[in-house]
């Protein structure tokens, strides 16, 4: 092929007009060495073409998905908007989260919305209830803290007690000592 | 058509149905869900398959309504980098720096180009096939193709030319 007739097919090539076979006649001068300088950039186009061609779908999580997907059983059919799409899902698991969301505040607020009259009254009723027995619990428990820390003094007098018993016994066998008359008198006394 | 069949015959369709959506798509992830989806839709008509002249071509055209439904789905424009970075990646050693240039200028001009052109420019260039059978997959006449495909090449090759001024002014 000479200069000349590629320039020609090229101007053919530019206006669609040339055939599957020129254009593989100029995809092979384009792929040889040795190329004239004025028509250096063309060789970057079809090299563009060439090397677009090569990629290849390689994934293995495309070909697993496939053959979970794709069984032989007749009849079967596999609907598409089941099977999980990145945006579909996202979408779908927003909605989802959206409705839940709606849901348990609808119920947070309105929890009487659902409920009779009367048992709405016999509610208010023991709602009041509860709420006195919770308040005077409340003060029962302050006071029992209280009341404890009290507890806790009376402890410190139990032990000043013990003191004075041991004062009382230190007495008693004194006055033995001292008047042992008395003290048997007074024993027998008692019987 | 059984599995076997099926895995025989359509299998293989994959990574051309691949690079024409991501073509269209311009988003690998977007494009394997798109073949994925291809691949049930034609299992599911697997018994009927046999009455197709040419189950590419369905395959084909199938895979571009489903990218074209996708792009009238969008609400953002997809500003994807990953066909550049990807070239880059797998560049031969020899090339220098002007040529990525160059090739991600291509990519841009493509990108920039009608739909229809993109689609023409992909079937007929990158992947050799007869007017025909594109005329089939974009539902076009084969003079509106040439046309289109005169288009798309001349706007290529308008990015080359203004890169290489560009660059003999700067050498």
């Amino acid at each position: 092929m000479t200069t000349r007739e590629i320039e020609a097919l090229l101007e053919k090539y530019f206006e669609g007009n040339t055939t599957l076979q020129e254009e593989n006649i100029l995809r092979k001068f384009f792929r040889s060495a040795d190329v004239p300088d004025h028509l250096k950039s063309y060789q970057e186009m079809f090299g563009f073409f060439i090397e677009q061609r090569v990629e290849q779908l390689n994934n293995p999580v495309f070909e697993k998905n496939l053959s979970d997907l794709l069984v032989d059983e007749p009849a079967k059919t596999i609907n598409i908007s089941a099977i999980s799409h990145r945006n579909r899902f996202v979408y779908i698991t927003a909605i989802a989260a959206t409705i839940l969301l709606m849901i348990g505040l609808f119920f947070t607020y309105n929890q009487d919305v659902f409920k009779s009259e009367k048992t709405n009254h016999l509610n208010a009723n023991q709602e009041l209830a509860y709420a006195e027995a919770s308040e005077a619990l409340m003060i029962v428990s302050a006071n029992l803290n209280a009341g404890l820390k009290q507890v806790d003094r009376l402890q410190t007098v139990d032990k000043a007690m013990k003191n004075v018993q041991l004062l009382n016994r230190f007495y008693q066998y004194q006055s033995i000592i001292i008047n042992p008359d008395e003290i048997q008198q007074k024993s027998i006394n008692s019987k | 058509m059984d599995l076997q069949e099926y895995k025989i015959k359509i299998y293989p369709l994959k990574s051309k149905l691949f690079r024409f959506a991501k073509r269209i798509l311009d988003h690998t992830e977007e494009a394997e869900d798109v073949v994925q989806e291809v691949f049930i839709k034609l299992w599911n008509r697997r018994d009927k398959l046999d009455e197709y002249r040419s189950v590419e071509a369905l395959a084909m055209i199938t895979t571009k309504n489903l990218c074209l439904d996708r792009i009238k789905a969008r609400r953002y424009p997809v500003e994807n980098m990953d066909n550049h970075r990807r070239f880059i990646e797998n560049m031969p050693e020899e090339l220098n720096a002007d040529h990525s240039d160059l090739i991600y200028g291509i990519h841009q001009a493509i990108k920039l180009l009608p739909e229809q052109q993109q689609m023409i420019i992909q079937l007929r260039d990158i992947e050799g096939l007869e007017f025909g059978e594109i005329a089939e997959i974009v539902e076009m006449n084969e003079n509106a193709i040439r046309v289109a495909l005169s288009r798309a090449r001349k706007r290529i090759r308008e990015l080359l030319t203004k890169t290489k001024a560009y660059d003999y002014q700067g050498n």
